[in-house]
């Protein structure tokens, strides 16, 4: 029990200190005996984190409790793999852009730690701030991932935002090009693990409902559920 | 130890935020909540329907974030819709509605928590301190307001309450499709609420549907489009009236092509300043305190007064005209005018552009 606290209260400092955009952030956790495990926490619970936030999706795919579960962790898994591909491509940029030449270990512990704002994602639930919250995050941990980058490649402002930007870019363009196998296969275990394609939007749904609202009572749709019965 | 209080209480409040929408999210996904049809057949009509005429008009009523459940809205609203009742012949009030929860379910029923809720309730009642911190119920239905005005959650939440409605009509002797029309009357937060189940309801009921709303706090609705008309009384010393125009981006004139925007360029909205309301306190929209001069009359019966202007106007007073409505003659001017001397007074009814195209 006194692990967990102290595990917790570990995970905390680091959250706490990456959201106060410290540079030497990844330096400072690779002083405790389990870094690895603590940055790989602050990636995984910040990827679950923030699929709570965006859990809108699942709830209008009326996806189970149990398959809501699943894909809580399933999301926490492919965020981490997200964050893989995109520390890869700093890690490239960097490499190509200047002169320092870090260990690919050392960015992709940024890159992780970066995500950390991610740990308050379930804040995007929020209603009508929410998506203002997401904007939020997704910038505060862009700006860890240059600061820390700007500290480890010992460069200026200028082309840690380069390396990180053109890493995002890169990655985004690798996402619609050759990537579609892979998020094709990513689709596929979507469909296993939570049971639905997870492609029905809310807004498609507005339109399906008002549409459906428009057709004349059924008695034989009244055994259906209130929610998707109208 | 005020520091902590100050960041525990922060974190409760974005928890309470972050677990507004669960409620309508889990009701949709089928989790939890009763689900029953409004179109279904199984609707049990209230007794005393049976011993009326069949109303020719309907009023909804969606009380402000201050309900708790269907059968208790504050006192102060009870006498107005009591008052609303008696000047509107020929239509039925329906005020057993909690906007607030998709399944109609109140705060004191059923719920995790309802007997702390019920035994807050009581000791407000009775006038002891700690009863004030029903006002915590408060903040949870504003973060519901919020749900509906959300567009991920909206269309859910939107479509849980017009369920509600559908089936509190039908419980008061409505049929659906017999295109009786249909006025929503929401008050402060109903005023979100009527507009985003207008979205839903307008389909459903056939008929003309109508939106008044009292120091409403809205968003841009596609409902918006689905009324024929939106009465939008407004207190002119109402913050929160001012704030909703400000928070929600839909509202703001230089989106031209947003609903709300659409609907008041079509001349569907109606906006009137109706006196010097204020949101809550002595001189709220339901306070029966007298105005300043000019006005001679109470804070309650200038807004009353407002909305029966906003009902002849659309011609649903039935019966009795002449007695009911007399502030349309010349002998007994319109109810605005009697409350106020020297204010604008411009008359509510305007050319409805839509007569054409309906009739």
């Amino acid at each position: 029990m006194a692990a967990i606290v102290e595990f917790v209260r570990v995970l905390w400092a680091i959250v706490w200190n990456a959201m106060a955009l410290n540079p030497r952030l990844a330096q400072e956790v690779y002083q405790y005996p389990d870094a690895f495990w603590y940055i790989l926490a602050v990636a995984v619970i910040s990827g679950i984190s923030l699929l709570i936030g965006q859990s809108v999706i699942l709830f209008v795919n009326q996806v189970s409790p149990q398959r809501f579960l699943l894909s809580l962790l399933m999301g926490g898994l492919m965020h981490a793999i997200s964050m893989i591909i995109w520390a890869s491509v700093v890690f490239l940029a960097g490499d190509l852009l200047f002169s320092a030449r870090p260990r690919f270990v050392d960015v992709l512990n940024i890159v992780l730690l970066s995500t950390a704002p991610f740990v308050f994602g379930f804040l995007v639930l929020i209603p009508y701030a929410g998506m203002f919250v997401y904007r939020v995050l997704n910038v505060w941990s862009f700006i860890i991932a240059v600061g820390a980058i700007r500290f480890t490649f010992n460069v200026g402002w200028f082309n840690a935002l380069l390396a990180v930007g053109l890493g995002w870019v890169f990655a985004y363009l690798l996402t619609i090009t050759i990537g579609r196998p892979v998020i094709a296969l990513r689709n596929a275990v979507a469909q296993r693990v939570v049971g639905s394609s997870l492609d029905a939007r809310p807004k498609e749904i507005l339109n399906q409902l008002m549409q459906q609202t428009n057709t004349p009572p059924d008695s034989a749709d009244s055994t259906k559920k209130g929610g998707s019965k109208q | 130890m005020i520091e902590f209080l100050f960041i525990a209480l922060l974190g409760l409040l974005l928890l309470s935020a972050a677990t507004a929408p669960l409620e309508s999210l889990g009701w949709y996904a089928g989790w939890f909540g009763e689900q029953q049809d409004a179109r279904s057949n199984d609707i049990t009509v209230a007794p005393e329907v049976g011993d009326r005429p069949p109303a020719k008009h309907y009023i909804v009523y969606l009380s402000g974030i201050g309900a708790i459940d269907p059968d208790t809205i504050p006192a102060e609203e009870v006498r107005f819709l009591d008052r609303l009742d008696d000047r509107t012949p020929g239509s039925y009030v329906i005020r057993d509605i909690f906007p607030y929860s998709v399944t109609n379910v109140g705060m004191t029923s059923n719920r995790l928590f309802s007997r702390l809720w019920g035994w807050l309730l009581n000791l407000r009642e009775a006038g002891r301190r700690l009863g004030a911190l029903v006002f915590v119920l408060n903040i949870r239905n504003m973060f519901q307001v919020a749900v509906s005005a959300d567009t991920r959650y909206g269309p859910i939440y939107n479509l849980g309450v017009t369920n509600e409605i559908l089936m509190a009509l039908q419980r008061h002797g409505y049929v659906l499709g017999s295109k009786v029309p249909v006025t929503l009357l929401g008050w402060s937060g109903g005023g979100q609420v009527s507009m985003g189940t207008a979205t839903f309801l307008g389909k459903s009921i056939k008929g003309d549907l109508r939106i008044i709303t009292l120091g409403g706090v809205m968003a841009s609705e596609p409902g918006a489009l689905e009324a024929r008309k939106i009465y939008q009384l407004d207190g002119g010393k109402d913050p929160l009236v001012k704030f909703g125009a400000l928070i929600f981006p839909g509202r703001w004139p230089i989106y031209t092509t947003s609903y709300y925007n659409r609907a008041r360029a079509m001349g569907r909205i109606v906006q009137k300043n109706i006196g010097p309301f204020t949101h809550t306190g002595s001189t709220n929209y339901f306070a029966d305190t007298p105005m300043p001069a000019p006005y001679t009359t109470t804070y309650a019966q200038c807004a009353l007064d407002a909305v029966i202007e906003a009902i002849t106007a659309e011609g649903l007073i039935f019966e009795g005209v002449e007695d009911q409505v007399g502030g349309t003659s010349a002998a007994n001017p319109a109810p605005m005018l009697r409350g106020r001397q020297s204010q604008d007074v411009s008359p509510m009814v305007e050319p409805n552009i839509f007569d054409d195209l309906l009739a």
